[in-house]
């Protein structure tokens, strides 16, 4: 679709090479600045990182955290297509919740999280700011597409007195399948982030946001590294996997 | 059953009108053929009769219920197969007597493929079998034979004879020979003067 016209035009080879360069660079301040405090070498965080690896602490909070992420994630879903349902069938509703979803949108995550955990306990804290997050970007994707499907099937499904949810299996959700994916793939990458930049503030214990606070408290850059390392590589399994479960979806909607 | 009886229907679009009193009786349990050019106002007829359009004035009675349609466009579901589509007006029929009628129309080859690899003709017959499979009393059919060949037409002509036996058909055509084969009555629609009536 559009992404294959704004795709540059080099190959996987080509952005390994990169990669591998990045790393040299990387490799050679370290050297150069010669202070592990500042930054370390890739090389100790690959070190630290197979060491965390090795611990039953890190499966734990790493599962801690996923949990909780993906279960305000999931529940934003939910929510954002819900109320993108009931605001493509009343004007009011969507006039209503206009105000909350601009708030949302507009305010600081950090603000969000300092009030929230004003009003939370911080163990459940991620959980509400990753549904934030996805909430006005699932709601306003949703309804878009809704607003987008074609009138002329919806008629043809109203002639033929076609039910509700053979309409939505049917005529809406293919036609929704695009703005699904924007939705999920934007809102998994930022939910994730801001549930960890929650964690970091509010310290839950066992989560991997109180493992970056303790790597900052303990001037850790090898900790800190190598916790960035498993967050985006969390985040980037979490979002091909939703991607992939999503698809094979339409694709057996699709065989019937 | 009753009669499908139109009285007296106008339609205007922006001040432009384009039916005036439209008065016709659609015999109960027959085929009526409307013609006319192109652009004096079936499709919009077409529309008002499926309630997709509201009259400005004029009445309809007799209208049944339960209605079925092939419309100007083909409107099927591009992504899913051709049989999804041509049972999704009746989704309690099992897929073997979906087949079957596609087979009938010269598409048992076609049944697995999705709507938006088949060519023009083809989705044209999906359309058709669709509208007939539908449970109806009343079927709309707008230039449903377009884009068919000769042989194609006349098969598609039969299998919508047979297998709408005592329904009422209200089918627009372009095409004398079409309106001769299906028989019943014919009723014309000739474009507005611009001097009115
Ligand atoms: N939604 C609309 N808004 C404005 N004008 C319209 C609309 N629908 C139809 N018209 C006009 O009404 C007239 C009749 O259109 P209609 O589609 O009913 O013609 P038709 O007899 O079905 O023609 P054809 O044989 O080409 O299908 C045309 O002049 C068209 O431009
Ligand atoms: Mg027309």
């Amino acid at each position: 679709m559009t992404a294959s016209i704004m795709a540059p035009k080099f190959t996987k080879w080509h952005r390994l090479a990169a990669v591998g360069l990045a790393l040299c660079v990387w490799q050679l301040a370290a050297v150069l600045l010669a202070s592990p405090l500042l930054l370390v070498t890739p090389v100790q965080v690959a070190l630290r990182l197979f060491q965390l690896l090795g611990e039953g602490d890190f499966y734990a909070s790493v599962g801690f955290s996923l949990a909780r992420i993906i279960a305000g994630f999931l529940l934003g879903l939910a929510a954002g297509s819900l109320l993108a349902v009931l605001a493509s069938r009343w004007p009011l509703a969507e006039v209503l919740l206009w105000p909350y979803i601009t708030a949302i949108k507009t305010t600081p995550v950090a603000s969000f999280i300092i009030l929230c955990l004003i009003w939370l306990d911080s163990a459940n804290l991620s959980v509400f700011i990753a549904f934030l997050m996805v909430v006005p970007i699932v709601y306003t994707n949703l309804l878009e597409g809704i607003r987008e499907t074609d009138p002329k099937l919806l008629q043809m499904a109203r002639v033929f007195g076609v039910r509700p949810l053979r309409r939505v299996l049917y005529i809406y959700l293919p036609q929704l399948r695009p703005y699904l994916l924007t939705a999920a793939s934007v809102s998994l990458g930022l939910s994730w982030k801001a549930g960890i930049a929650a964690e970091v503030i509010g310290i839950p214990e066992g989560s991997i946001g109180e493992r970056l606070y303790e790597a900052k408290v303990y001037l850790s850059s090898a900790d800190l590294f190598a916790w960035t390392v498993v967050i985006i590589a969390i985040s980037i399994l979490f979002e091909k996997l939703f991607l992939l479960l999503l698809q094979r979806g339409y694709a057996r909607l699709q065989r019937r | 059953m009753q009669d499908i009886v139109l009285d007296r229907i106008c339609k205007s679009f922006d001040g432009t009108p384009v039916l005036q009193n439209i008065s016709a009786v659609l015999p109960a349990g027959q085929i009526t053929c409307l013609m006319g050019p192109s652009g004096c106002g079936k499709t919009t007829l077409v529309n008002i009769l499926l309630g997709l359009l509201p009259a400005d004035s004029g009445a309809m009675t007799g209208l049944p219920r339960r209605l079925s349609a092939v419309f100007q466009e083909d409107r099927l579901l591009e992504e899913f197969s051709a049989t999804l589509n041509a049972g999704f007006a009746n989704p309690k029929l099992p897929r073997a007597v979906v087949r079957n009628h596609l087979k009938a129309v010269g598409l048992a080859d076609a049944a697995d493929s999705p709507a938006v690899t088949l060519s023009g003709g083809m989705k044209r017959r999906v359309a058709i079998v669709r509208a007939v499979l539908a449970t109806a009393d009343f079927l709309v059919l707008d230039e449903p034979f377009k884009g068919l060949d000769d042989d194609t037409r006349r098969l598609v002509m039969d299998y919508l004879m047979a297998e709408t036996r005592g329904k009422t058909l209200l089918v627009v055509t372009h095409s004398a020979r079409e309106a001769a084969i299906l028989g019943g009555t014919l009723l014309r629609l000739a474009p507005i003067a611009p001097t009115g009536e």
